[in-house]
C-alpha cells in the first residue's frame, strides 16, 4: 500500500524547467539589449540585430529541450555509461520515477519535453517569420513578450494542478494581448488587442469562479486527486450537484474562449486581422496547442468521472454539451469563413472550425476506452494543423510586407512569380482541407477514427457517427474557401503590386510548413508514435510507474562521499500519516513533511492518484516496497 | 524483381516522370512532351507484361482471396511490428503488401486480377493517347504534363489498391490533378467546371469515407476470429461472403453510401450535372481521360467495393438502383438529342451509357428462370460481365469520340452542331474513322458497344421483364441521336469547311488502335477479354450470391422480390450449402 511520502522542495527540479528559464531569461536579454544598444541602429538594422539575437535564444531553448528530454533518457538507456558521466545523486535523480516536479504541480517527465519542443520550433519559425518587415517599434518589447508567451505555453501544457495552470494561462494571453496590439500604425491592431484582452479577461475571470466551485466541491487543485475524488462519488455525476455544473460550465466556457470554440469565438476574427501575421500565427497555433493539452488534462483526466456518468449522451455530464459545442464550432467556423476575403479572416475562421473537429477527438477522448490513443490522435491534429497555419500565416506576412493588404485576392499570380512557393501554400491548404496523402488527412482520419472506435454496445456510439459525419461534411464545405486560395494563385492574374521574393523568413516558414505536411503524411505513424507517448502521461489516473533502479557504478571507478539521508522510524511513519488524514501531529516531528504534506493531504481521498504513488517510489526505490516499509535500517538510493 | 515492385512501378513509373519534367528547363517543351510519352508508353508495356504474366501463370489466375492468404502479414513481436511474409518468394503471384500505418492496420496492399487488370490495360491505353493527343498544348507545359503524369498515377493507383485507405487515398489524390488541368488549360467557363467537379467528388468521396469506416468500426462480435478493425479489401469481402458478421441493416447502409460516392463519379442520373460541365470545358486529352478512365473508377467501385463488400444491402436496394441505371440511359439518350454543342452530346451519351454499368450490376436475378427455388446466379454474371465489358467498350469508344470532337475543334473552332456538316467529303479520313467508332457506341452488331448492351439488357430482361424492355428500347434513342449527329457533320455538303485538312500522321496513330480496338472487342469479345476477366468476374459473383443467401435469412425477412413460395426454401438449401462448405 503507498505511504504518506515526504514531499519535499527539491532544487534539482529546475533541471526539468529549463527551457522556460532560458526562454524567460532571454526575454529579458532581448529586450535590455534592444533598448541599451540596437536602439541607435537604422531600422532594418535594428531589427536584424534584435532578431538575430533572439534567434540565438530559440535555438538555446532548443537546445535545452533536448536536453531535458534526451538526458535521462541518455541515462536510462546506457545506465554505465551514465554512471561514469553524472554524480551518484544526479543519477538517482535522473532515475526517479516520479513525473511531477515542484510538489507535484508540474509535470516534468520526458514525454512532456515533446511539448516543449514542439513550442520551441514552432517560436523558432514565429520569430523569424517577425523579422520579414517592419511593422512595429518596439522590437525589443514584441519579442520579449513573444518569448514570455511561450513561457506560459510551456507551464499550461506541463501544469498538474489548477493554480498553475491558471497563472500560466494569465501568463501566455497577457503577453498576447500585449503583442497583439503592438502594430501600433494600424489601428486594426490596437482594437483587436483590446478586444482580445476585454473578451479574455472576463473568460479567465469566469474560468477562475468556475475553479472556486471545483476547490469548494473537492478541496483540492490537483487534477489527479479531484479525478480519485469525483471517481469515488459514484455514479450519479452531476445530477443533483448544480454547483458542480456550474464549475463545469464556467470551466468550459473559460477554456472556450481561448480555443475559440463557438459561441467563445467573437474575439478570434478581429484578433486575427488585427495581429501582425506572426502574432496571429503563434495566437493560432501556440496558444491554441497549449490550450489544448491543457483542456484535455483537466477534461480527461481531473473531470473524467464526470464525462457521462450516466451512459446517456444528454445525460448528467459534460460529454453532451462538449459534443454540442463540436457540432456548432465546425459549422459555424466553416460556413463563416466562405464569406471572408481577407486571408487571415478566413483562416480565423477556419482556425475556428478546426477547432470543431479537434473538440470531436476530445470528446472521442472523455469515452475513449483507450485514452492515450485517442489523445494521441487528438494532438497530432494539433501539431499538424500548427504548422500548416504558421505557413498560411507566413503567406499573409509576404502579402502585407509587400502589397499592404492581405486580402485572398492579393495572392493572384502567385504561381507565375513564385512558382515554388505557391506550389507549397498549395500543400498546406489541402493538407488543411484534408486531402489525403497529406497530413493533415491524416490528422482528420485519426480523431474520427478515435472518435468511432467505441466499444461494442456504447450508447455514445450514434452520437459520434453523427459528429464525425457533420465533420466530414465540413470538410468538404471547408474546400470552397480554401480552393478560393488557390485559384487565386493559380488560375488569376497578377494585380496590384508586384511581389518581390519571399526572402529567408517568409520563405523559411512557409517550406519548413509543407515539409512537415508532406512528411507526416504518408510517414505519420512516426510522429503518431511519439504523440501517442507524449499523451500516455498526461491522462495517468493510476501512476502506477514500475520501480526503475539505478545501476550500481562501477567498483573502483566512482568514488564518492555517501549522500546524507534521513531515514524514518515506524513511529515517524504513523506519525506521517496520521498528519496526512487530517490528525495534528505534534510539531516539528518530521522535518520534512510538516509543511509540504499539503497538496497529499488535500489528495487524501484519492487512493491511486500520481502524487501519491510516485513519490513514494521516489522514497524507495528498493522494489520491494511493501516488506521495507517496516524495515527502519533501509537506505534508499544507497551504496 | 518482385511482385512489389512489378506493380507498384505501374504508378511509380508516372510519378518519376512527373518529377523529371519538373527538373527539365522551362523551355525544353519537346523534351517534356517525349518523357510524358516515354512514361505512359513505359506503363503501357508494363501492364502488357504483367498481362502476360497473368494469363501465364496459374498462381497469379487464383482468386484474390487465396493468394492474400499466401502473402499473409504475419505480426512479429511486439504491438506494430508486422512483417511479411511471402510463402513462395519469387512467384509472380501478382500481389503485395506491406505495413504501412500499423496504428489502424492500414496497409500498402496492391494486387491485380482480372476485374482491375483490365482497367490498368485500358487506362495505360488511354493515357498514352491522350499523352500523344496532348501536343498541342503549348501553354504552361510544365505544369500540364507534370499534373497530367500525376493523374495517371493516382489513376493506376486507384485500380491497384486492395487496402481501403490506400484506395482512398489514390482516390482523392486524382482530383487535385483534374481540377487544375481543366481550371488552368480549360475553355471559357473553366473555373466554375472545375470547383463543380471538384466539390461534386470531394462530396462523393465523402460518403465512401463513411462507408468505410463503418466497416472498419462494425463491432460484430468475432467471426473466426475477425474482429472488425481491417481495411483489408479481400478479407472483408471473403468476410462478408462467408458470414454474418456485418448483418443486413448494416450492409443496407453501407451500400447506399457507397452506391452515392461512386453514381457521383459514374455519373449517373441525380448526380450527373457536373459531368456535362467538365467536359466541356476540359482540353480534349483531358476529356479522353475523364470519358475513358476516371468514370471507369465509379464504376469499378461498385464492382469491387459497392456490391462485394455489402451484398445483402445492393439486393435489398437492387431494384431501385436498376431503376436508376434505366432511367439515367433514358434521360442521357433524351438530353444527348436535344443538344448542339458536340462535346455536351458525347458528355450526355456518356451518362447514357454509364447507365449501363449500373442496371447490369443491380440486375440481381439469382434464381433459375425455370425453377424459381434454385439458385442459379448465371444471368447475373451476364449482367457484372456486361457492366465489365460496357466499361472498357466504352472506354475506348467514348476516348475515341472525344478525341474526334477535339480534332474538328482544332480545325473549325467550333463544335455547335448545326454549323458543322459536309465533313466527310473534306475530310475522308477522319469520317471513316468517326463512322466506326460512333457506330460502336451505338451498339451496332460486330463493334464493341454491341456485345456490352447484349448482355446487359439480357440480365436486366430476365430480372425485370419492364426494365429490361426499357433498356433495350433505348437502343433506339442510342441510334437516333448518333445517326442524327452522324448526318449533322458529316453528311450533305458545307462550303464553309472545304478547306479543312483531313487527320495528320499524329491524330492517325491516335485513331487507328481506338478503331481496331472497337471492331476487336466486337468481333472477338470471348478471346480477348471475357476469358480473363471472366473468371475474376464469376468469382465476385459467387461471393455476392452467397453472401446475400447468407444475411437474407429464411423466415426472419420476407424476400424484397415476390418470386414465389419458393424462395425462403432456396434460401434454406443455400445456407445449408454454405454451412457444409
Amino acid at each position: 500500500m503507498p505511504s504518506t511520502p515526504p514531499i519535499s522542495f527539491d532544487p534539482r527540479d529546475v533541471f526539468f524547467i529549463t527551457p522556460q528559464v532560458v526562454l524567460a531569461v532571454w526575454g529579458l536579454v532581448v529586450l535590455l539589449a534592444d533598448l541599451a544598444l540596437a536602439r541607435r541602429l537604422a531600422e532594418t538594422a535594428r531589427r536584424q540585430v534584435v532578431g538575430k539575437l533572439a534567434l540565438v535564444g530559440v535555438g538555446l531553448a532548443l537546445a535545452a529541450a533536448l536536453a531535458v528530454m534526451l538526458v535521462p533518457l541518455f541515462a536510462r538507456a546506457f545506465p554505465e555509461d551514465a554512471s561514469a558521466w553524472f554524480r551518484r545523486r544526479t543519477l538517482d535523480y535522473l532515475f526517479e520515477n516520479d513525473p511531477t516536479i515542484f510538489l507535484g504541480t508540474i509535470a516534468g517527465d520526458l514525454e512532456t519535453g515533446t511539448f516543449n519542443l514542439v513550442f520551441v520550433l514552432l517560436l523558432g519559425l514565429v520569430t523569424w517569420l517577425s523579422l520579414a518587415w517592419k511593422f512595429t517599434e518596439e522590437w525589443g518589447e514584441y519579442l520579449a513578450l513573444l518569448f514570455w508567451a511561450t513561457v506560459g505555453m510551456m507551464f499550461l501544457s506541463a501544469a498538474e494542478e489548477f493554480i498553475t495552470l491558471f497563472v500560466a494561462l494569465e501568463t501566455m494571453t497577457i503577453c498576447l494581448y500585449l503583442a497583439t496590439s503592438l502594430e501600433k500604425a494600424r489601428r486594426r491592431s490596437a482594437e483587436g488587442g483590446l478586444k482580445y484582452f476585454v473578451y479574455g479577461s472576463v473568460s479567465s475571470a469566469l474560468f477562475l469562479f468556475g475553479l472556486s466551485y471545483l476547490y469548494g466541491i473537492t478541496g483540492t487543485t490537483q487534477f489527479n486527486a479531484i479525478h480519485g475524488l469525483l471517481a469515488g462519488a459514484g455514479e450519479s455525476g452531476l445530477a443533483g450537484n448544480p454547483a458542480g455544473m456550474m464549475a463545469i460550465l464556467l470551466i468550459l466556457a473559460g477554456f472556450g474562449f481561448k480555443i475559440a470554440a463557438v459561441p467563445f469565438h467573437q474575439w478570434a476574427p478581429d484578433v486575427y486581422e488585427g495581429a501582425p501575421a506572426p502574432v496571429a500565427a503563434w495566437v493560432a497555433t501556440g496558444s491554441k496547442i497549449a490550450s489544448f493539452v491543457a483542456f484535455m488534462k483537466v477534461f480527461a483526466n481531473a473531470l473524467l468521472p464526470w464525462a457521462s456518468p450516466g451512459g446517456n449522451i444528454l445525460g448528467p455530464g459534460w460529454i453532451g454539451v462538449l459534443a454540442l459545442i463540436a457540432a456548432v464550432t465546425m459549422t459555424y467556423g466553416n460556413f463563416a469563413a466562405l464569406a471572408q476575403r481577407n486571408l487571415k479572416r478566413m483562416l480565423a475562421y477556419s482556425s475556428i472550425a478546426h477547432s470543431g473537429y479537434i473538440l470531436v477527438g476530445v470528446a472521442a477522448l472523455g469515452l475513449s476506452t483507450d485514452g492515450a490513443r485517442a489523445a494521441g490522435a487528438v494532438l497530432f491534429y494539433l501539431v499538424v494543423y500548427s504548422f500548416a497555419n504558421v505557413g498560411a500565416f507566413a503567406a499573409a506576412a509576404w502579402l502585407m510586407r509587400d502589397r499592404e493588404n492581405d486580402n485572398i485576392d492579393d495572392l493572384s499570380g502567385l504561381a507565375r512569380e513564385q512558382p515554388l512557393l505557391a506550389v507549397c501554400i498549395l500543400f498546406l491548404m489541402l493538407s488543411l482541407i484534408g486531402i489525403p496523402p497529406l497530413a493533415g488527412f491524416f490528422g482528420k482520419l485519426y480523431v474520427f477514427m478515435e472518435a468511432l472506435n467505441q466499444p461494442s454496445g456504447s450508447p455514445h456510439a450514434v452520437t459520434l457517427i453523427w459528429l464525425v459525419a457533420l465533420g466530414l461534411f465540413n470538410s468538404v464545405v471547408s474546400a470552397f474557401y480554401y480552393v478560393r486560395v488557390l485559384r487565386a494563385m493559380f488560375l488569376r492574374d497578377a494585380t496590384g503590386r508586384r511581389l518581390a521574393p519571399a526572402d529567408t523568413p517568409v520563405g523559411l516558414s512557409i517550406l519548413a510548413a509543407t515539409a512537415v505536411v508532406i512528411v507526416f503524411g504518408p510517414f505519420s505513424d512516426s510522429l503518431m508514435s511519439v504523440m501517442q507517448a507524449a499523451a500516455a502521461p498526461m491522462l495517468t489516473v493510476p501512476a502506477t510507474v514500475p520501480p526503475l533502479d539505478a545501476p550500481r557504478p562501477r567498483p573502483g571507478k566512482v568514488v564518492r562521499k555517501p549522500v546524507p539521508r534521513f531515514e524514518y522510524s515506524k513511529e515517524e511513519m504513523e506519525r506521517m500519516r496520521s498528519m496526512a488524514n487530517g490528525g495534528a501531529g505534534p510539531p516539528g516531528g518530521v522535518r520534512p513533511a510538516a509543511k509540504s504534506a499539503g497538496p497529499s493531504a488535500k489528495a487524501k481521498n484519492a487512493p491511486a492518484s500520481k502524487t501519491e504513488n510516485a513519490p513514494a517510489s521516489k522514497a524507495n526505490n528498493a522494489p520491494a516496497s511493501k516488506g521495507a516499509l517496516g524495515d527502519s535500517t533501509r537506505t534508499p538510493g544507497q551504496n | 524483381m518482385s511482385d512489389n515492385l512489378l506493380l507498384s512501378a505501374l504508378w511509380l513509373i508516372p510519378v518519376i516522370g512527373m518529377i523529371a519534367v519538373l527538373i527539365v528547363p522551362r523551355s525544353r517543351l519537346d523534351l517534356m512532351r517525349w518523357i510524358s510519352l516515354g512514361s505512359t508508353f513505359a506503363v503501357l508495356v508494363l501492364a502488357v507484361v504483367i498481362l502476360g504474366i497473368y494469363l501465364d501463370r496459374p498462381e497469379a489466375q487464383t482468386s484474390l482471396r487465396e493468394r492474400g492468404a499466401q502473402n499473409a502479414l504475419l505480426a512479429v513481436g511486439g504491438e506494430g511490428a508486422v512483417e511479411v511474409a511471402e510463402s513462395k518468394s519469387g512467384s509472380f503471384d501478382l500481389m503485395a503488401r506491406s505495413p504501412w500505418i500499423p496504428f489502424f492496420n492500414i496497409q500498402y496492399y496492391i494486387g491485380v486480377d482480372g476485374v482491375n487488370l483490365s482497367l490498368i490495360l485500358l487506362t495505360a491505353l488511354i493515357a498514352f493517347l491522350a499523352c500523344l493527343a496532348s501536343w498541342n498544348i503549348t501553354h504552361q507545359p510544365k505544369g500540364y504534363y507534370s499534373l497530367f503524369l500525376l493523374l495517371t498515377a493516382s489513376m493506376t493507383g486507384v485500380f491497384l489498391s486492395l487496402d481501403l485507405i490506400l484506395f482512398y487515398v489514390f482516390f482523392e489524390v486524382m482530383l487535385l490533378p483534374m481540377y487544375f488541368l481543366i481550371a488552368i488549360w480549360g475553355g471559357p467557363m473553366r473555373d466554375y467546371a472545375a470547383i463543380k467537379f471538384l466539390l461534386y467528388t470531394l462530396f462523393g468521396s465523402v460518403f465512401i469515407l463513411v462507408a468505410i469506416l463503418i466497416l472498419y468500426f462494425y463491432p460484430g462480435g468475432s467471426v473466426r476470429g475477425f474482429q472488425g478493425h481491417s481495411f483489408d479489401l479481400v478479407e472483408l469481402t471473403s468476410v462478408v461472403t462467408e458470414s454474418g458478421y456485418y448483418p443486413r441493416s448494416v450492409q443496407g447502409w453501407v451500400f447506399l453510401l457507397f452506391l452515392v460516392g461512386f453514381l457521383v463519379k459514374l455519373p449517373s442520373f441525380p448526380f450527373h450535372t457536373w459531368l456535362p460541365d467538365a467536359h466541356v470545358e476540359a482540353p480534349t486529352p483531358i476529356s479522353m481521360i475523364l470519358a475513358g478512365i476516371l468514370l471507369k473508377i465509379g464504376g469499378y467501385g461498385m464492382v469491387r467495393l459497392a456490391w462485394p463488400l455489402a451484398p445483402a444491402g445492393a439486393y435489398d436496394w437492387s431494384m431501385v438502383v436498376a431503376a436508376i441505371g434505366v432511367f439515367s440511359i433514358l434521360y442521357g439518350a433524351l438530353v444527348a438529342m436535344a443538344q448542339n454543342d458536340f462535346k455536351k452530346l458525347v458528355a450526355y451519351s456518356s451518362v447514357s451509357h454509364m447507365g449501363f454499368v449500373t442496371l447490369g450490376m443491380a440486375s440481381m436475378a439469382l434464381f433459375s428462370p425455370v425453377d424459381s427455388s434454385r439458385l442459379d446466379p448465371r444471368y447475373y454474371a451476364f449482367g457484372v460481365n456486361g457492366a465489365m465489358f460496357m466499361m472498357l467498350a466504352h472506354g475506348i469508344t467514348s476516348a475515341g469520340m472525344f478525341f474526334l470532337v477535339g480534332v474538328i475543334y482544332d480545325r473549325a473552332k467550333t463544335r455547335e452542331l448545326d454549323k458543322l456538316g459536309g465533313l466527310n467529303n473534306v475530310m475522308p479520313l477522319y469520317g471513316s474513322m468517326s463512322y466506326v467508332i460512333f457506330f460502336g457506341a451505338m451498339g451496332l452488331p460486330g463493334l464493341c458497344g454491341f456485345v456490352a448492351e447484349v448482355f446487359v439488357v439480357l440480365a436486366a430482361f430476365h430480372y425485370s421483364v419492364s426494365l429490361g424492355t426499357l433498356a433495350a428500347a433505348a437502343m433506339i434513342l442510342t441510334a437516333g441521336y448518333i445517326l442524327w449527329t452522324i448526318q449533322r457533320v458529316f453528311l450533305g455538303r458545307n462550303e464553309s469547311w472545304k478547306d479543312l485538312p483531313d487527320l495528320n500522321a499524329r491524330e492517325f496513330l491516335i485513331a487507328v488502335p481506338l478503331v481496331i480496338l472497337t471492331i476487336a472487342l466486337g468481333i472477338f469479345p470471348q478471346a480477348l477479354i471475357l476469358n480473363w476477366v471472366g473468371p475474376s468476374v464469376d468469382q465476385t459473383v459467387q461471393g455476392i450470391v452467397s453472401a446475400r443467401e447468407l444475411n437474407v435469412q429464411p423466415g426472419q425477412i420476407p424476400a424484397p422480390r415476390s418470386a414465389g413460395a419458393g424462395l425462403p426454401a432456396g434460401a434454406r438449401a443455400a445456407v445449408a450449402q454454405a454451412q457444409e462448405h
